[in-house]
């Protein structure tokens, strides 16, 4: 065998040792490898799983913020424990919130229950006064629950009405005592109107407020009528000069008119305008 | 060819001739170790038949260790393969040839081997034809295409008479082949230098012996076996050679002066300045005798610069005569030890396939295929393998990056799932609420919709309002009838019931009576809407991961009065502590604690920057992990006291509370905190706990910081 012959052996020998030699190596290395990749997908899927479950991180702030705020200010409280006193004192504190005053008895019903006591009050006030109360009742810190409300005009003059409530003072363990319980500002508004005061009466209206120095016309006689002027005398013998616009008692004149001899008036007595004439009295 | 070969032996085939010598070269001196001769029974390469006689008795023992055949085993080479070459003799079956018995007296395998070719088998061109053309075109003019494609032909140029010029050997080289053989034989490891022509080798080694200094015409004569020439050098320069034909074996003295001068007058040489003589036919006689025929000129043996004849017994002039004879082998073995000197040229007339066989480390065309595919291999998996490992690296770098960003989105999630329990806590108790108002509370809206309807339509009126089941009845006046169905219109769900005429003072009104229902209201988004308008998230644009943080339109005030004249307070978070009056680590637990220092440190940076999820974690990370310790008394306060500067005072009071449990160092900042807790929160009590404080911690940084609050409070704070 030549020297080449046997080098060539030799290094074919070679070869195929180091082509074992390679492929375990780099079977070695590969699989290594393969298992960092497979660590590293492993990794991979778990972080777009946590990130799957953080992405609503912004959102779950926003409402953690703003449920804290909503837990801090408080918005709504059940009282620790609630009695008659209890609740006739918040009564009296929400009056004085509310710097009005509705007169009201109060008594507490036999039905109340392990979360709740049951009161009603009833009374004559304001019907817009007891429009406000029952807001602050109804919108204020500690969860009271309206379960009813009647309402009756008492007469046919005044806005004052009759009423009746009967309202549950709800609370819980873990509640606030009332002394914790702070005044909360109240921005649901209610539009104001007198919704129980009739605007037609068999009566007169407002009598009390007339200025007892206007004319009465009821009583009022025309004695003269000149370059649009009127001459009324009253029930007292006092002469007054009227021109059109003037007012009088619950009205205003509304027309001299010297043709007829006689003088119209507005008048809004009863709720409604009415037409008054008078006409010159001949004296003679 | 090796370099700087120590040992060589020169072997030549004159005729029948055969000798060997061996020589050592040490430093500058050359040792003769050995020599020896055989006449063989025809010259090799006149008859085919011709068998070896035995060696000649002309050996000349001088170094006895390598003269032992003691350990030859003769009967192994007696049965090895007769000689390849057909014109060696046949031997009979276990017999030595004694050509291998004079082989094995050296020790071949120490040294190198040079050979000289046979004369005849040399074919030269004209001088200066040396170019790769002419040397081809003149061995395809003296060469057989068989001996061409067999390779069995080695050139080399020559710096001969007349200019270098191309020297062709062609045919066999008998003694190398029976060299080679006998290395076959007795397995013995053979190294050829080279093989040279006698002329270059003989003419070389006289330059090397004389030196350069020659002048004018000198004479070198071999006289050999059959090989017998006169080389002429001119100035030291060869410039001719010729051949001295002398036809008998064994011519005295006379006859070959003869010659010598027969061969100088046809070439027309004057008398020379001196005549060296060499090889077998050299001897002292004849030297005086040329020197007796000329009196200008000095006749002389040839002499071996260096050597040393150890171990011989006779003198110098004996050993001239003697070594005369061995002067070819001599020459041959110099020029194998001297490759390196000037005087040697380097070119070899040795056979390819020789040259070939003694280079170990020889590739071929296959080896080279092989080669390539090891280093394509090798390369691929260098490649391949630094490759992966790159990857490998890259996973790692990834990974890591990976786990840092896992381990932070772990955290994240923490607080994310802190966040949902709060969340979901908060949800429930608001449920709770909710639940309760669920279809109640709606008498306002209730009002503020019948309010509305009526005003629309003024010279309209209720009489009674009552509840009647789950719905509500009215009963009212309208002066006009077309009011009535508007009203209805405007009321959730209403119905009218009777509509009558009746007059008021003569004048027609209209009577009736509605069913209508309650509004629907939903509580929950009523306490939403109401406490957190949309505006008042202030959302940041830095970064997504940004803290939103709660900051309401307006700070909860309450203007306070008893309707007695007493002050009344405007409730709000009072200034920054300064820093002085602030709380920190005591002891000395972080000192033999690294890492609990550094969780403070990061809980510090976090207090810092006020992100109140960051804080607040890094604050339950230190508890959860220290619960018992100093430490964790402090970080309820910081996290309290930043809860509290955020506006969360309830969660402050709940992260304050074990603080205040405890008489711990930090317990007078607990109860001021919690006095300013109180002053925030509208509580009354909070001028007792100032004063608590004051009285029961006199003289420490909270009551002095307690003393600030209230003078505050009373200045800036009070209506």
């Amino acid at each position: 065998m030549t020297n080449s012959a046997r080098n060539t052996l030799v290094l074919s020998s070679l070869l195929v040792l180091s082509g074992l030699l390679a492929f375990i190596m780099l079977n070695s290395a590969k699989k290594k490898l393969e298992a960092r990749q497979a660590e590293t997908k492993e990794l991979s899927q778990q972080i777009t799983q946590l990130n799957r479950l953080v992405a609503g991180r912004d959102s779950l702030e926003l409402e953690h913020a703003r449920l804290m705020a909503v837990a801090s200010s408080q918005g709504k409280v059940f009282f620790k424990e609630d009695d008659s006193i209890n609740t006739y004192d918040y009564l009296l504190r929400v009056l004085n919130w509310l710097g009005r005053d509705v007169e009201y008895d109060f008594g507490m019903s036999d039905k109340s229950e392990g979360n709740f006591n049951e009161y009603v009050i009833s009374g004559r006030a304001g019907y817009m006064d007891l429009v406000h109360f029952t807001r602050m009742l109804e919108y204020q810190r500690p969860v009271l629950t309206i379960e009813d409300i009647s309402i009756s005009a008492e007469n046919a003059l005044s806005d004052s009405i009759d009423f009746s409530m009967l309202f549950r003072t709800h609370f819980k363990t873990g509640g606030l005592t009332q002394d914790a319980v702070s005044y909360k500002e109240v921005k649901k508004s209610v539009h104001s109107y007198d919704l129980f005061r009739p605007r037609y009466t068999e009566t007169i209206q407002g009598e009390e407020d007339v200025d007892p120095s206007l004319v009465n016309v009821d009583n009022s006689v025309l004695i003269a009528i000149s370059d649009k002027r009127a001459f009324v005398r009253d029930s007292r013998g006092i002469i007054k000069i009227l021109s059109e616009g003037d007012r009088v008692q619950w009205g205003y004149l509304y027309r001299i008119n010297s043709r007829d001899n006689a003088v119209v008036f507005k008048i809004y007595k009863y709720g409604f305008e009415e037409n008054q004439i008078l006409n010159l009295i001949n004296e003679n | 060819m090796k370099k700087s070969a120590k040992e060589a032996f020169g072997i030549i085939q004159d005729g029948q001739i055969i000798r060997i010598v061996h020589l050592r070269k040490d430093g500058a001196e050359t040792y003769l170790l050995g020599s020896d001769s055989m006449l063989l029974d025809a010259d090799w390469y006149k008859s085919d038949q011709a068998k070896a006689s035995s060696a000649d008795a002309d050996f000349i023992p001088i170094d006895s260790q390598f003269m032992d055949s003691d350990e030859l085993d003769i009967s192994d080479m007696g049965s090895s393969e007769s000689y390849e070459t057909s014109d060696l003799p046949q031997q009979p079956r276990m017999e030595v040839s004694p050509i291998t018995l004079m082989f094995a007296r050296f020790a071949l395998s120490d040294g190198v081997v040079a050979v000289n070719l046979h004369d005849q088998h040399i074919i030269k061109d004209e001088p200066g034809k040396i170019k790769r053309a002419d040397m081809a075109r003149f061995r395809k003019t003296n060469m057989s295409r068989e001996a061409k494609k067999a390779a069995a032909w080695q050139s080399c140029v020559i710096d001969a008479e007349g200019g270098p010029q191309h020297w062709l050997h062609t045919g066999p080289n008998l003694l190398l082949d029976a060299i080679i053989n006998y290395g076959k034989e007795s397995s013995t490891k053979l190294y050829f230098q080279l093989a040279d022509a006698n002329d270059v080798v003989l003419t070389e080694f006289y330059r090397f012996s004389i030196g350069d200094d020659l002048a004018g015409t000198n004479l070198f004569v071999y006289l050999g076996n059959e090989y017998r020439k006169l080389f002429v050098f001119q100035d030291g320069k060869w410039t001719q050679t010729l051949d001295i034909h002398i036809t008998q074996d064994f011519p005295d003295a006379q006859v070959i002066y003869s010659k010598i001068s027969l061969a100088m007058d046809s070439a027309q040489i004057g008398e020379p300045e001196s005549i060296v003589l060499a090889g077998d036919l050299a001897d002292k006689n004849l030297v005086e005798y040329v020197n007796s025929q000329s009196m200008s000129t000095q006749t002389s043996l040839i002499s071996f610069p260096g050597l040393v004849v150890s171990g011989s017994e006779e003198g110098d002039e004996y050993n001239h005569l003697v070594l005369a004879k061995y002067s070819l082998a001599i020459a041959l073995a110099y020029k194998a030890l001297n490759t390196d000197d000037k005087h040697f040229s380097t070119c070899t007339f040795l056979p390819t396939r020789v040259i070939d066989s003694q280079k170990e480390l020889r590739v071929v065309w296959h080896g080279f295929i092989v080669l390539s595919l090891i280093f394509a291999l090798v390369l691929y998996s260098t490649l391949y393998f630094m490759s992966l490992r790159q990857q490998a690296a890259k996973e790692d770098d990834k990974k890591q990056a990976l786990t840092i960003t896992l381990n932070a989105l772990r955290a994240e999630n923490s607080v994310v799932e802190q966040l949902s329990a709060e969340i979901a806590a908060f949800r429930e108790l608001s449920s709770n609420v909710a639940g309760v108002l669920k279809d109640k509370n709606r008498w306002t809206e209730l009002f503020d919709i019948i309010n509305s309807t009526f005003s629309t339509h003024r010279d309209s009126w209720i009489s009674n309002l009552k509840k009647d089941g789950e719905n509500l009845s009215i009963t009212g006046v309208s002066s006009r009838r077309d009011y009535v169905s508007r009203l209805a219109e405007g009321l959730p769900n209403c119905k009218i019931t009777s509509v009558t005429k009746a007059a008021v003072r003569n004048r027609t009104v209209w009577a009736f009576e509605m069913h209508f229902e309650l509004p629907q209201l939903n509580w929950e988004d009523i306490l939403l809407e109401d406490f957190v308008p949309p505006d008042t998230l202030m959302t940041s644009t830095s970064s997504p991961r940004t803290y939103r943080k709660y900051v309401p339109k307006k700070q909860v005030t309450k203007k306070t009065t008893n309707g007695n004249g007493k002050k009344s307070y405007r409730y709000a978070v009072l200034p920054y502590i300064k820093n002085e009056y602030t709380p920190g680590p005591a002891g000395d637990e972080m000192t033999y604690d690294p890492e609990m220092q550094e969780m403070y440190l990061r809980f510090v940076d976090a207090i810092e920057k006020g992100n109140q999820l960051e804080y607040r974690f890094t604050g339950h990370m230190i508890l959860e992990k220290y619960p018992s310790s100093e430490l964790a008394g402090l970080v309820r306060w910081w996290v309290a006291y930043r809860l509290y500067m955020d506006l969360e005072y309830r969660l402050a009071r709940e992260t304050l509370k074990p603080n205040l449990a405890v008489a711990n160092t930090y317990l007078p900042h607990s109860k001021l905190l919690d006095a300013r807790l109180s002053f925030a929160m509208a509580e009354n009590s909070f001028k007792q706990k100032y004063e608590d404080l004051k009285a029961q911690h006199p003289g420490t940084q909270a009551a002095k910081q307690a003393a600030v609050d209230q003078k505050t409070i009373e200045g800036e704070y009070t209506r």
